[in-house]
């Protein structure tokens, strides 16, 4: 059960990191800078991610435990909800009869619709992990990937932080609809 | 994730409209948060979980001001 759990913990991580990265890979394909409420979903997949990463490097370090497996189950949750509410926003925004929406769709949804999915998913998710927390056994699994998976991470943070910084161009302001990178003008 | 505006309202496609527009400051300040959040974790620091709700919970509060800014009610 441990090794499921943490095998379930890791692919968490990478999975939220996949997310992000995506994202930032269609900014760059499609040239589609992201807006504020953009970044807010993309903070709030990062602070979700902080939760499995805090039972790995937990794990790392004196092993499975069943206190910090609720602690970031219970983290990931709370981060989810925050997602669910910026995501669910952005949707209202676009809900009334023909408006397009914004962006480019990817499989015929926009990727704050996705983006819903994802944090309503995360938030199932960790609800099934948390229950599970009752049968880990104390020390019994070691995470292999944890430093390759926050490295990963902490990369994917960091190009967002200078994105975001490209975007402001260290200007005060930003329009909500951004077109380019005022760094660069 | 992606270009998003928030369309309906045209005034709400300049900085102005949007009162202060220090969000891409105020964001980038978020991310540096998690990454320390994230060092924190690492070493098991004690700030860690604080520094965590002190994030989420100035996030949300950004976000709920945004939602009922007039401008956003009016359309």
């Amino acid at each position: 059960v441990a090794r499921l759990y943490l095998l379930a913990v890791t692919l968490n991580v990478w999975v939220l990191v996949g997310i992000l990265a995506a994202a930032f890979a269609v900014q760059f394909w499609s040239g589609e800078p992201p807006c504020p409420l953009c970044v807010t979903q993309r903070i709030a997949l990062m602070l979700i991610a902080l939760g499995p990463l805090h039972i790995l490097l937990r794990v790392y370090s004196e092993g499975l435990t069943r206190r910090a497996a609720a602690l970031g189950q219970g983290m990931a949750i709370i981060a989810a909800m925050l997602g669910t509410v910026a995501a669910g926003r952005q949707i209202l925004l676009h809900i009334l009869p023909g408006d397009p929406g914004f962006g480019s769709p990817v499989f015929g949804l926009h990727l704050y619709t996705w983006c819903f999915i994802a944090f309503s998913a995360q938030i199932v998710a960790s609800a099934v992990l948390l229950i599970t927390t009752g049968w880990l056994e104390h020390g019994k699994a070691r995470g292999r990937l944890t430093m390759v998976t926050a490295t990963a991470f902490a990369f994917v943070v960091t190009a967002n932080l200078i994105s975001v910084v490209a975007e402001a161009g260290l200007h005060w302001n930003l329009p909500a609809d951004p077109s380019g990178y005022l760094m660069f003008r | 994730l992606g270009k998003n505006t928030y369309a309906a309202s045209a005034d709400r496609r300049t900085s102005d409209a949007r009162g202060t527009g220090i969000e891409p400051m105020i964001y980038g300040a978020f991310m540096l948060l998690v990454l320390l959040i994230l060092v924190a974790s690492s070493r098991e620091h004690v700030l860690e979980l604080p520094l965590f709700c002190i994030t989420v919970l100035f996030s949300l509060a950004y976000l709920i001001a945004d939602m009922t800014n007039p401008l956003t009610l009016s359309f």
